[in-house]
């Protein structure tokens, strides 16, 4: 239904969506439209850019509150610090999908992406949070948060497309005794790939997969699953899902 | 006092570049100068703790990962471009739980903390104080209209049933006050 033929709208300015999308008043679908004009407008960048600075001093108006003290120590843990070897395990399928498909649908999916420098005329801080910049030297890095249905993250998943590296950190992860935690990824539609066993008290390090190689739509999911200990016997998740989350596509 | 707020900017620019070479104690003084405030600007928009926190926790990820693409050159100050980052990674949370309903503002309303450090405050003045005086001079609707949609990150839609009006009339105060903002702000 549009309301912009309504008498009372008769006199307003037309629609400045460089300033509808900084202030976050867009429906999911046109701010995702905007978000990727972004990567492909200049213009419409600069005019973000400059919307970011003029409205973000708003920021300035929340009251400061101290978050947990244990907080602290779950990000520390969560940084990409510690490298190990990763990425064992054949290439196996999961017959059961059907029972795998419905579970992750009903998980929370967590989406995030961090880019690179803007490269707007103005200050853009939000292009450090979600933007692609117009052009930049440096591949975007992404990030995927893996989530349990309720509770904290469980493990901070980041792509590092120049490098091919893949980073797997635990955040508020679960320390199964005496079993291991086990990486996989799902493409749509496709069965469970074992990326290997991963460990809970620090990052582990490994190849980027090659399904993460194109640009494109990839809404590969990454779960992570309890198994006997040095992972599932059979190269198929056996025990349960702990968290689950995705890159999205820039 | 404008010199506590320029050295303690200063810091903050010399913590990130410490970040951006790898520093892991540095992330850790950045996170202990500026959680509260940070937490603060997330917790406003998400209404959650728990939430909150995870959100917080993927901002200083984020900072780790990518300290690197501050450049205090661009004229920005380093704490709204954390805020900023907050912010946006806030919101982002909103969009991707947009079919669950969006908490009232009052369950945002923590105690704050009393020791928060001042010169976030002040160094925030200058650029604050315009964008407030702007705002202002809006129309009390229009200019109250555009803070709730910047700290609930919520669309249209939403914005209008949370203040009660047709949503053709809500679009109107945004879209006129943005419009009057620029001008007073390029003034």
């Amino acid at each position: 239904m549009s309301q912009s033929l309504t008498p009372e709208t008769a006199g307003d300015p037309p629609q400045d969506l460089a300033a509808e999308f900084v202030l976050g008043v867009l429906s999911p679908q046109e701010w995702r439209d905007a978000d990727r004009r972004l990567a492909e407008d200049p213009a419409f960048a600069a005019e973000v850019a400059a919307w970011e600075a003029r409205l973000t001093p708003l920021i300035h108006g929340a009251e400061p509150v101290t978050p947990a003290t244990d907080l602290w120590p779950r990000i520390r843990r969560s940084l990409p610090a510690n490298d190990v070897g990763g990425g064992e395990g054949g290439v196996n399928f999961w017959r059961s999908l059907t029972a795998a498909s419905a579970f992750i649908a009903v998980v929370c999916l967590t989406l995030a992406v961090v880019t690179g420098r803007p490269s707007g005329p103005q200050p853009v801080a939000r292009a450090v949070a979600t933007a692609p910049p117009a052009a930049t030297a440096a591949e975007p890095l992404q990030v995927a948060l893996l989530r349990p249905t309720h509770g904290p993250t469980a493990f901070v998943a980041t792509l590092d497309r120049s490098r091919k590296l893949m980073t797997v950190s635990p955040g508020a992860a679960p320390a199964p005794k005496g079993r291991s935690l086990e990486l996989w990824m799902i493409p749509p539609g496709g069965a469970p790939q074992p990326l290997g066993v991963i460990p809970s008290d620090h990052s582990a390090k490994m190849p980027m997969p090659d399904a993460f190689a194109g640009r494109g739509d990839t809404p590969i999911v990454l779960a992570v699953s309890i198994e006997p200990k040095g992972g599932s016997p059979t190269g198929l998740p056996t025990g349960p899902v702990v968290a689950t989350g995705r890159f999205n596509v820039v | 006092m404008a010199i506590a707020a320029d050295l303690e900017r200063v810091r903050l620019v010399r913590a990130l570049q410490r970040v951006a070479s790898g520093e892991a104690a540095a992330l850790e003084d950045i996170y202990r100068r500026t959680s509260a405030k940070l937490f603060g600007v997330i917790l406003r928009i998400l209404g959650d703790r728990n939430e909150a926190e995870d959100v917080l926790q993927e901002v200083f990820v984020t900072v780790w990962n990518r300290a690197g693409s501050y450049d205090p050159s661009r004229g920005v100050s380093p704490i709204t471009w954390l805020a900023a980052v907050a912010r946006n990674r806030a919101i982002d949370r909103i969009r991707s739980r947009s079919a669950r309903p969006t908490q009232p503002i009052e369950a945002a309303a923590e105690t704050p903390d009393g020791a928060a450090p001042a010169w976030a405050v002040l160094e925030a003045e200058d650029d604050a104080r315009r964008l407030a005086a702007c705002l202002e001079a809006l129309d009390e609707k229009q200019s109250s209209a555009i803070r709730t949609a910047f700290f609930d990150g919520v669309t249209y839609e939403a914005l209008a049933v949370r203040l009660g009006a047709p949503l053709g009339t809500v679009k109107s105060w945004i879209r006129r006050g943005l419009a009057s903002l620029r001008t007073c702000l390029e003034a």
